[in-house]
């Protein structure tokens, strides 16, 4: 799934560290890592708002979408 | 489940720790009783076996006496009328235990011994190795003892199933070697089948829900 998280770039551009963003929001540090290396199923929306809300950006700053066709029929591929 | 235990084994250190483990004490208690269902089930196990290879054969012991072994085909006639009238007659009595030691009915009766007792044996090994790994240090000790406790519920519920016809099966084998002869018989106690079947399925039922429950909370657990 060519959904790309974008928070490195964020977090850069906003020159705010992984530490002070996940105790900002109330997520874990580890969680926070596994966010940004795009190793999770899903971010809830409270979680994206918080984001958004703290490095004050668009969850499009935050997430991308590299297209593929593969997308059509995510049931197919499991 | 096998994908969500994967799955989630490799990156559980990085999400949520399963909270469903025990407090060592508890923890404890239930490796001990899990010990003690599988001792009851290897028990039950050689017991059936004996009865398996001899018709009839029990085992009682007191404190007076000791332990006595015997070998009774009788016991194993459904209750009530047949077994008075065999007991009764000496001449029935034999006739019975020689037939119940022919090869054919022999053969018969282990294999419904097997399948009458086998599932409760599968059922004690069931819930003593849900007991084990509820009491497990490891992670996750909810999510691996529930299959086993499914596997348990299961074998309940076919156990519930089975014993009518064992039953019923077990006394039309036995009834050519009886005075009243070779006969049809059924057999369904409702007050014993109905409320096993009841608590059997309401186990399977719990077991599966709690399954959905830990499967969907990992699902979840994969969501920042």
């Amino acid at each position: 799934m060519p959904v790309v998280v974008n928070l490195d770039v964020m977090l850069a551009r906003r020159k705010v560290r992984s530490k002070e963003l996940a105790e900002a929001i109330g997520i874990t540090e580890s969680n926070l890592s596994l966010l940004k290396s795009g190793k999770v199923k899903g971010v809830r929306f409270a979680t994206l708002a918080a984001i958004c809300r703290y490095l004050e950006c668009e969850p499009g700053d935050v997430l991308g979408y590299e297209p593929s066709d593969d997308d059509l029929h995510p049931d197919a591929t499991g | 489940m096998v994908y969500y235990g994967k799955k989630l084994l490799s990156n559980r250190k990085y999400i949520v720790e399963d909270g469903y483990s025990l407090p060592a004490a508890k923890a404890r208690i239930c490796r001990v009783a899990g010990v003690i269902f599988l001792l009851v089930g290897a028990l039950w196990g050689a017991a059936t076996m004996a009865q398996a290879l001899t018709p009839g054969w029990s085992l009682s012991c007191d404190a007076d006496q000791g332990c006595r072994e015997g070998a009774d085909p009788v016991v194993l006639l459904p209750t009530g009328r047949e077994q008075a009238s065999v007991s009764a007659s000496p001449a029935a009595r034999t006739r019975l235990a020689a037939y119940a030691a022919r090869p054919g009915v022999r053969m018969g009766l282990a294999v419904l011994a097997v399948i009458d007792e086998g599932f409760l044996i599968f059922l004690f090994v069931a819930i003593g190795l849900t007991l084990r790994r509820l009491g497990s240090r490891r992670g996750a000790a909810l999510a691996q003892a529930l299959p086993w406790f499914k596997r348990g519920a299961l074998s309940a519920v076919l156990w519930a199933i089975a014993q009518p016809v064992t039953d019923s099966l077990r006394g039309m084998l036995l009834f050519p070697a009886t005075p009243s002869g070779a006969s049809w018989y059924f057999t369904f106690d409702l007050t014993v089948a109905g409320p096993a079947l009841l608590l059997a399925s309401a186990a399977y039922a719990t077991a599966w829900a709690l399954e959905a429950g830990v499967r969907a909370e990992r699902d979840l657990a994969d969501f920042v």
